[in-house]
């Protein structure tokens, strides 16, 4: 009986205003079956940092935080900012 | 005559076939579609309650020969409801980690998160203790599991706990994975003004 936990970015989702949605599983494997999983979800809206993601999620925010996206994001918060 | 075991490439009969046992098979299992009162798939003497086809790419749920509801392409509709809208086509639940994105650069001594998604409606609680501080910008909690679209009416959020001196409630934002903290008359509460706090939130957004 072996386990092991696998940590994955499994699914990867850009909204409408160019943040990206990340979704992060955690499994625990026994014998090459699922016998868990949970999860965990973090954003990155346009304009962040993401040096540090996985892999693949630098790719969508390289090709979808444009600097087009993120003047409109920004422009977005200030709309917002002023609002009560 | 009785058979302990028969292995046949196929049956073809235009009569009813009974079996007493287990019936096991390797391949798949192809079955009519059933109505509502008579299941495809039911168990012996209770015909109107089981599983039937109402359509194509339809699984139908039957008690007493009434529907209860049906998976389609959309999701799951209850009852004889079969509109888009009204199917259920998500659910998740899991963590989110709330970060100050007041442009401070505060680190939270404690802050976690769970989210709960039932359809379209996000349901993200958290706890953060404020570390000690006297900047004066206004309190803006990033880390939300999923960002509000541009335009969303449906986006509260309340304080059940804050031991701070003010009255306050949380605002998702649109179109953005955050919230910040409002005082009853509208203004902002300051990272100041939470110096050292506990805060317990609860935020319900549609998405």
């Amino acid at each position: 009986m072996a386990l092991e936990k696998q940590t994955v970015v499994d699914r990867i989702e850009v909204v409408e205003v160019g943040v990206v949605q990340v979704r992060t599983a955690t499994r625990i494997v026994e014998d090459g079956n699922v016998i868990s999983t949970s999860y965990h979800r973090h954003t990155i809206a346009p304009g962040q940092d993401y040096s540090n993601e996985d892999d693949r999620v630098k790719a969508i925010c390289a090709a979808t935080h444009t600097q087009e996206v993120i003047t409109k994001y920004q422009e977005l918060l200030e709309q917002n900012s002023l609002r009560t | 005559m009785p058979f302990g075991s028969i292995s046949v490439d196929e049956i073809t009969s235009s009569n009813n076939i009974s079996v007493t046992g287990n019936v096991s098979f390797t391949g798949n299992v192809t079955v009519g579609a059933g109505t509502v009162s008579n299941a495809a798939i039911s168990t012996t003497g209770d015909p109107n309650t089981g599983i039937f086809f109402p359509a194509a790419d339809n699984i139908g749920f039957a008690t007493n020969g009434v529907i209860r509801g049906r998976w389609t392409t959309d999701g799951l509709c209850f009852n004889a409801d079969t509109a888009a809208a009204n199917a259920l086509d998500d659910y998740e639940e899991g963590t989110w980690t709330p970060t100050d994105v007041s442009g401070a650069g505060l680190s939270f001594s404690t802050a976690v998160g769970i989210y709960t998604k039932i359809g379209r409606m996000v349901y993200a609680s958290t706890q953060i203790i404020y570390p000690s501080t006297a900047n004066g910008s206004s309190a803006l909690i990033g880390g939300l599991p999923f960002t509000l679209p541009s335009t969303n009416v449906v986006r509260q959020g309340f304080i059940s706990y804050v031991n701070a001196s003010v009255v306050a409630r949380a605002l998702p934002e649109d179109g953005q994975p955050r919230f910040d903290i409002r005082k009853t008359d509208g203004t902002n509460v300051t990272n100041s003004e939470l110096s050292g706090k506990t805060l317990f939130a609860m935020l319900i957004y549609s998405v």
